[in-house]
């Protein structure tokens, strides 16, 4: 039986564990051992609890760069995991001795770049896995992600440059192969991406094969809508400036909105009434997407993905740069609107929008029309039998 | 042979590696196996010849504590700060440090400024040594005290609350309570790399002192060619730091000027005949013998360089543990502490260091004291000190 190594370096939240563990499973019950190297060992309590898998911390950066607005994958490894060269040595080798102990017969990235770097040179093959924005296309250059205001193509140029001066600076120390271009890091892993095409910043540099599906979402509490007539508004994620005014306005009617906000001020609960509920824990993302009419949300890629698959459309309240591609991504097939600036009349607007013209929802259903008859436990199997696949080759 | 790891959990910049790495070399010389983990993988490549020692990430806390204790009166709001305010944020790392030990397989663990680290530990059969200065091993009391008794304030309820989280977090996990935060750092030997006089918490009682560790060494120090005493600052920018330079120009006394980063504009400014600004770090020891008088921001290898050599200072603490050490250099009169950086304060304060002479003959008291300290023995020292433990520990 194999080591399998699922590495989450980059990123923040469940939205990486959750699906790493429905992936995880069965290849435990195969009998295979499999850990993780984790960006929040927090996080990782809270999913991995009773799983049987140990978890270990990914080596940190404690002063990323964090640059301005960001254009293309080499621009985020710039402003994330590659900045300065001892540090990024340092981490590399910190990666290197947890292969050491580890001894992984797979390795598994999810937005782990510098796993992928520290990996060159090592006999184990890797996958590199996730939603679009952390499996970027083989090829060069890398696209520019925000089409509808580009840079200059030689700054993006620059970024590449940049990132492979840092990356060869490693691969010379250890003693692995240079890069010769950006997607060079993972060009010899296996992609496994579980998106859907509607969702992919990167869906014009793909072939349809290269879609393996969505995961299934992590199970929840069955959602309780407030009572009445109105129509149903999920409203979901983080906190944000406006969102006390958002939340008055809803309250107020006349649609129903469930909200589940993890990191809800507690003074805003005064606000639920016979309009607005708050959910006090996970939500079942199955039953809330077949039951409401529209969600709002400021986060995630699985609840996006399952209320297309649902033919539900949204209102989009993204905070950073992930979810703004998707957000862009769902506008741009029609199936909701995007509300970036975060104000409340903005917000409130289009979600009336969204809720009165019906082109919102048609489209959503037309998409949703896409994906029926579709398998939902084939993307697991399917990992199952890839990473099966490649320990036997070993 | 033993395979030893050694932890580092909080705080910054290159002095918690620094001091491991003469105690690791000296025990992997004896044969031993060491791996570390480390807060800050870059602090470990900085430092670490990679053929001879290899490194692991430690487990952090992510996500930011919510709403952080200000100011820290205590320890157990340093720790409330650094994740011991929600169980399962603690929960997370202490299932982390325990995973890491259950793959390395450690005969023997060595804890600097590692809480979580220790207390993942402490029901594990592993000998175990804390070391570090006075402020990273708080005394063995409860309710951990105040860091400064003199400013008063309570510090009970903070104890409590972050016991009560210790204590859910462990009782996720299996294991007993404690019966004060005191107790995570019970080992089976604490090593103090300062002196009694510099222990960051006066009172202590006895303790394993076996003073402080080596210092990097650094260029020679380039003094002005002129008369006049000699005046060695170690600074690093603050925001009256041009006042300071202002003042050190109108001593008339030869000045060398270590500014570790920044303020470029101001060493252009102020560099003239009778002071010299180096860009690159100095050697202390040899600064230390030359100079007359040592200003620094009251970091411990700086203050223990300083008198050792007898030495007096001026003081300028930047933080609260700086803070502490100030204070107990004044209690043992080597020098004057102006923690409000005010520019007359620091003025009058130079001014009382160069024309009374009580405070070099402080220091040169302490140094006469310790005359005997052989600190490059501390490496050798502490290999005994493993090989001990863990001859008393094998089976």
């Amino acid at each position: 039986m194999g080591r399998i190594v699922m590495a989450w370096e980059l990123g923040a939240g469940y939205g990486h564990l959750a699906p790493l563990l429905s992936l995880a499973r069965p290849l435990q019950q195969a009998g295979h051992e499999v850990a993780f190297v984790v960006r929040d060992v927090g996080a990782a309590e809270t999913v991995l609890a009773g799983s049987g898998m140990p978890f270990y911390p990914a080596p940190a950066n404690f002063q990323p760069a964090g640059r301005a607005a960001l254009h293309s994958y080499a621009q985020i490894l710039l402003s994330t995991a590659f900045n300065r060269r001892d540090e990024l040595r340092g981490r590399a080798r910190a990666w290197q001795a947890l292969y050491d102990l580890l001894q992984p017969d797979v390795l598994v990235c999810d937005h782990a770049p510098t796993a992928l770097l520290a990996a060159r040179g090592r006999d184990f093959p890797c996958v590199i896995t996730g939603n679009g924005f952390v499996v970027p296309p083989v090829t060069t250059p890398l696209p520019e992600l925000r089409g509808w205001a580009a840079a200059d193509p030689t700054e993006l140029r620059q970024a590449e440059d940049e990132v492979l001066v840092l990356a060869n600076d490693v691969t010379k120390e250890l003693g692995a192969k240079p890069l010769d271009c950006v997607a060079d890091l993972y060009r010899d892993a296996t992609p496994a991406l579980f998106t859907l095409q509607e969702l992919d910043p990167y869906a014009p540099w793909r072939k349809s094969g290269d879609y393996w599906g969505v995961l299934p979402g992590p199970a929840g509490e069955s959602p309780h809508w407030p009572e009445g007539a109105g129509k149903r508004v999920f409203f979901y994620g983080q906190p944000f400036a406006s969102l006390p005014g958002v939340l008055e306005s809803l309250s107020r009617g006349p649609h129903r909105t469930l909200a589940y906000i993890p990191r809800l001020a507690p003074e805003l609960r005064r606000l639920a009434g016979s309009h607005l509920q708050f959910g006090d824990t996970l939500q079942d993302i199955a039953a809330v997407t077949r039951e409401c009419d529209v969600a709002v949300m400021t986060n995630g890629h699985s609840t996006a993905a399952a209320m297309l698959l649902a033919g539900k459309p949204m209102v989009l309240l993204p905070q950073h740069l992930e979810m703004l591609l998707i957000a862009q991504c769902v506008q741009q097939c029609g199936a909701g609107l995007l509300a970036p600036a975060l104000q409340r009349d903005g917000i409130l607007d289009k979600l009336e929008k969204v809720l009165g013209e019906p082109q919102y929802t048609e489209r959503a259903r037309a998409l949703a029309g896409r994906y029926i008859g579709r398998d939902p436990q084939l993307p697991v199997r399917q990992f199952e039998s890839l990473l099966t696949a490649l320990m036997k080759e070993r | 042979m033993a395979h030893l790891v050694m932890c580092w959990e909080l705080g910054g910049d290159l002095g918690h590696v620094a001091r491991m790495r003469p105690l690791a070399e000296a025990l992997q010389h004896r044969g031993h196996r060491i791996t570390f983990i480390v807060r800050e993988p870059l602090q470990a490549e900085r430092l670490l010849d990679p053929k001879r020692f290899s490194w692991l990430q430690a487990p952090y806390q992510a996500r930011a504590v919510p709403t952080p204790l200000a100011p820290t009166l205590s320890f157990a709001a340093v720790m409330y700060n650094c994740g011991f305010h929600a169980a399962a944020a603690l929960r997370g790392r202490l299932r982390a440090w325990r995973n890491l030990y259950s793959v390395l397989q450690p005969d023997l663990l060595v804890f600097d400024h590692s809480p979580t680290a220790m207390l993942a530990a402490r029901d594990l059969e592993i000998p175990r040594i804390a070391l570090g200065t006075g402020f990273c091993i708080p005394p063995a009391v409860r309710p951990l005290p105040l860091f400064d008794p003199a400013a008063g304030g309570s510090v009970a309820h903070v104890e409590d609350q972050v016991l009560a989280v210790a204590n859910q977090a462990l009782a996720g996990l299996g294991n007993p309570p404690i019966r004060r935060l005191a107790d995570i750092y019970q080992a089976n030997a604490g090593v103090f790399f300062t002196l009694k006089e510099l222990d960051h918490y006066s009172g202590r009682g006895s303790a394993g002192y076996w003073g402080p560790t080596r210092q990097d060494s650094g260029v020679a120090p380039a003094w002005p060619a002129t008369a006049g005493r000699r005046i060695f600052a170690y600074l690093k920018p603050f925001k009256t730091l041009q006042s300071l330079l202002e003042a050190l120009r109108d001593s008339g006394q030869a000045v060398l000027v270590y500014l570790a980063k920044g303020a470029e504009d101001l060493a252009q400014k102020y560099a003239g005949e009778r002071m010299t600004f180096s860009h690159r770090p100095v050697d202390l020891g040899r600064a230390v013998a030359d100079a007359d008088l040592v200003i620094c921001h009251a970091g411990h290898g700086t203050i223990s360089a300083a008198l050792l050599g007898g030495k007096p200072l001026l003081l300028l603490p930047l933080n609260m543990e700086q803070r502490m050490l100030a204070a107990r250099v004044v209690e043992l009169g080597g020098g004057l502490a102006a923690p409000a950086l005010a520019p007359e304060g620091m003025r009058q304060k130079l001014q009382r260091l160069l024309a009374e002479p009580g405070f070099t003959a402080a220091a040169g008291r302490f140094a006469e004291r310790y005359r005997d300290l052989k600190i490059e023995r501390i490496p050798e020292r502490f290999a005994d000190l493993v090989e001990r433990l863990f001859a008393s520990e094998a089976p």
